[in-house]
């Protein structure tokens, strides 16, 4: 009987399927994929140094489903891409270098990669390229996530990346669309740089770290159109300088320091965004002729023709930031009462100070959030104000 | 104790205490109600951060002109004289009235927080925060208050020294620090503003409460430190341990000043 439970013991701690070993395949020189050739690991795993593991060439070559890591001096790609229309699907990189480099290429297709850095490389690198389609990238612990330089009609669709010093960094590309983003922890979420035409929809842009900790950097950004994102926990939402004709449309930018910091942004439409609950709503200087129209900036409202919209105009002044842009040391009166007197007295020029003639009217809303704690408490308190009238008054 | 009582009472009863607790839980409903905190807003957005403003602006003034105003009446209505004949010390006296005071202030502004608390959301946290700067707020005001209402000779004088305080403390202090720290060398601003705060206790209240509720970052790169230090408790006790040392040198300089004056009745 003791035998048997004994055998019982065995079989129940006995291990249930004998692994193969799954070690990385080295490789000393890169697996050169050609023209219409098609690449597929099985989920194998390879390992590289000091050459990228796999090289895609000529026209439509297709790279997928493997597992690549490198090791730790590697400062090249692990996938370098050069040509036209390649594809590369399912690859999961741990990255000590470049995850995936694509140059001088157009109209390659990169679907769900993977990348995890070491913080000192980029995730994805797309150097004069065309038309580069970027979908359901996941990148962790780069330099930049996905950095585009130069190149045209680019397409990012459902990109996350996480703790990166900039999750979307483009230099000087024009027509990029970057739908669905979502970039948090990092220490800027998007930086957009001397681009045309890029648009930033849907997006989650939250909870960005380190002194900058943006949401979204434009730049000398040119027609950049930003529409429908949420934008939270940032030190500052968006912030737009040197940027003309941008469009920043039906956004939330709730819980930042600073919701908008426009400086020298000429040419802005900001209509339907949701700007309250930030530290302060905008912060703006030297930003002339913009359309500002129809945004909730929390600040006082007054609808009388009952259209949704304030009939009292919503002025930012940036006073106190204009002082501490001189004396650094004055940001310590951010909220004091008598600021709000100084702001008065020292009342900015209207051309300097972002005004939103029509505000969107914020609805003043009572709901019942009474709790037991509460009732409780105003209860107790009640009693002692009760009680404590009684006393005899002998003076 | 007894006298402590009857303090306690008496200021329970007076009709400025219901208009204290209608004025508070008005200012807070209706600040709260004009924003409610979003669920992906951090603890401090801007409906707390207005409130902040508020009460910081308007809790010191209606503090220190109340307590003023009740001095300034002791002593125009000869109460004062009266109750100096009590086999009391001075400091006792002045503690006595100032602490009763406060007690019925600490009932009235938890009781508005309280009741506010049925139409307002905001984290728990916020309210502690909030509740214990309005605290703050009132124990150094009364102090203040006191001592201003010491030295005027009637309630006029007292309320418009006490008026004349809070301009200078509350409406000029970022004027007045503008003014003067603008002429300092670069080097020493910030550290001129940080020492600035320990000589009003109304606005390291306000910086606390702010690094309490806020990222340390909140005053820019420049104070990132020493907000973070002022969060934690080592920052917390020193700032505790100022006002306490605020209010009662100032408790003390009431109680002395009265002590003089009554040397002067005997002589």
């Amino acid at each position: 009987m003791r035998r048997l439970g004994w055998l019982l013991v065995l079989w129940f701690f006995a291990p249930t399927a004998v692994h193969a070993d799954t070690g990385a395949v080295p490789l000393e020189a890169p697996i050169v994929i050609q023209s219409n050739e098609t690449f597929n690991g099985e989920g194998k795993r390879f390992s590289s140094c000091e050459r990228p593991a796999f090289q895609l060439e000529g026209t439509g070559a297709v790279l997928e489903n493997v597992e690549i890591e490198q090791c730790d001096q590697a400062r090249g790609p692990a996938v370098f891409i050069v040509g036209l229309g390649h594809q590369v699907i399912d690859v999961t990189i741990e990255a000590a270098g470049t995850g995936i480099a694509v140059e001088d290429s157009y109209g390659v297709r990169l679907i769900r990669p993977n990348v995890t850095g070491k913080g000192r490389e980029d995730g994805i690198t797309v150097h004069d390229s065309g038309v580069t389609v970027i979908k359901g990238a996941i990148i962790d612990h780069v330099r930049d996530g996905i950095y585009i330089e130069n190149g045209t009609g680019h397409e990012l669709v459902r990109p996350l990346v996480t703790n990166s010093r900039y999750g979307i960094h483009l230099m000087f590309p024009t027509d990029v669309s970057i739908m669905s983003p979502n970039l948090h922890h990092n220490e800027t979420g998007a930086m957009v740089m001397g681009t045309e035409r890029v648009r930033i929809e849907n997006g989650q842009i939250y909870d960005q770290v380190g002194a900058s900790g943006m949401g979204l950097m434009l730049f000398e950004a040119v027609e950049t159109s930003i529409r429908a994102n949420a934008i939270y926990g940032n030190r500052v939402g968006i912030y737009a300088e040197k940027s003309e004709w941008t469009a920043i449309h039906d956004n939330g930018v709730n819980g930042n320091d600073i919701g908008l910091r426009l400086k020298r942004a000429n040419g802005m439409t900001l209509t339907g965004n949701d700007v309250t609950n930030n530290r302060y709503p905008v912060v703006s200087f030297e930003a002339a002729d913009n359309v500002i129209v129809g945004n909730d900036w929390g600040g006082q409202t007054l609808d009388l023709t009952r259209d949704g919209q304030s009939e009292i105009p919503y002025r930012a002044d940036p006073y106190l930031f204009l002082l501490a842009d001189s004396y650094e040391a004055f940001e310590l009166l951010y909220g004091a009462p008598g600021l709000t007197v100084l702001e008065r007295v020292l009342r900015s020029p209207d051309d300097v100070t972002l005004t939103d003639v029509s505000p969107r009217a914020t609805s003043f809303e009572l709901e019942w959030q009474g709790t037991v704690g509460a009732t409780v408490l105003s209860g107790l308190l009640i009693l002692l104000w009760r009680f404590g009238r009684k006393q005899d008054d002998y003076l | 104790m007894m006298l402590w009582r009857i303090e306690w009472s008496r200021t329970l009863r007076q009709k400025e205490s219901y208009v204290f607790l209608f004025t508070w839980m008005v200012t807070l409903v209706l600040l709260g109600g004009l924003g409610q905190a979003l669920p992906v807003a951090t603890a401090y957005t801007n409906v707390n951060a207005t409130l902040l403003t508020i009460i910081g602006l308007v809790m010191p003034l209606f503090v220190m002109l109340t307590t003023a105003l009740q001095w300034g009446g002791e002593r125009e209505s000869k109460r004062l004289r009266l109750v100096m004949t009590y086999p009391l010390s001075m400091f006792r006296l002045v503690w006595m009235r100032y602490s009763a005071f406060l007690a019925t202030q600490a009932l009235i502004v938890t009781l508005a927080y309280a009741l506010s608390s049925f139409f307002v959301s905001m984290p728990l946290k916020t309210w502690v925060v909030l509740w214990a700067y309005s605290l703050g707020l009132i124990a150094y005001g009364a102090a203040l208050g006191t001592f201003v209402g010491v030295i005027g000779r009637n309630r006029l004088q007292a309320v418009l020294m006490s008026f004349l305080v809070w301009i200078v403390l509350i409406l000029l202090w970022p004027t007045v620090l503008v003014s003067v720290i603008a002429w300092m060398p670069y080097g020493v601003q910030a550290e001129a503003m940080v020492g600035a705060l320990f000589l009003n206790g109304f606005e390291l209240l306000r910086v606390w409460v702010s690094a309490v509720l806020a990222a340390p970052d909140l005053f820019g790169a420049i104070y990132e430190t020493f907000i973070g230090w002022l969060d934690g408790t080592v920052g917390t006790a020193v700032v505790g341990a100022t006002i306490v040392g605020g209010i009662l040198s100032l408790l003390g300089a009431a109680a002395w000043w009265l002590r003089r004056e009554g040397r002067h009745d005997s002589a």
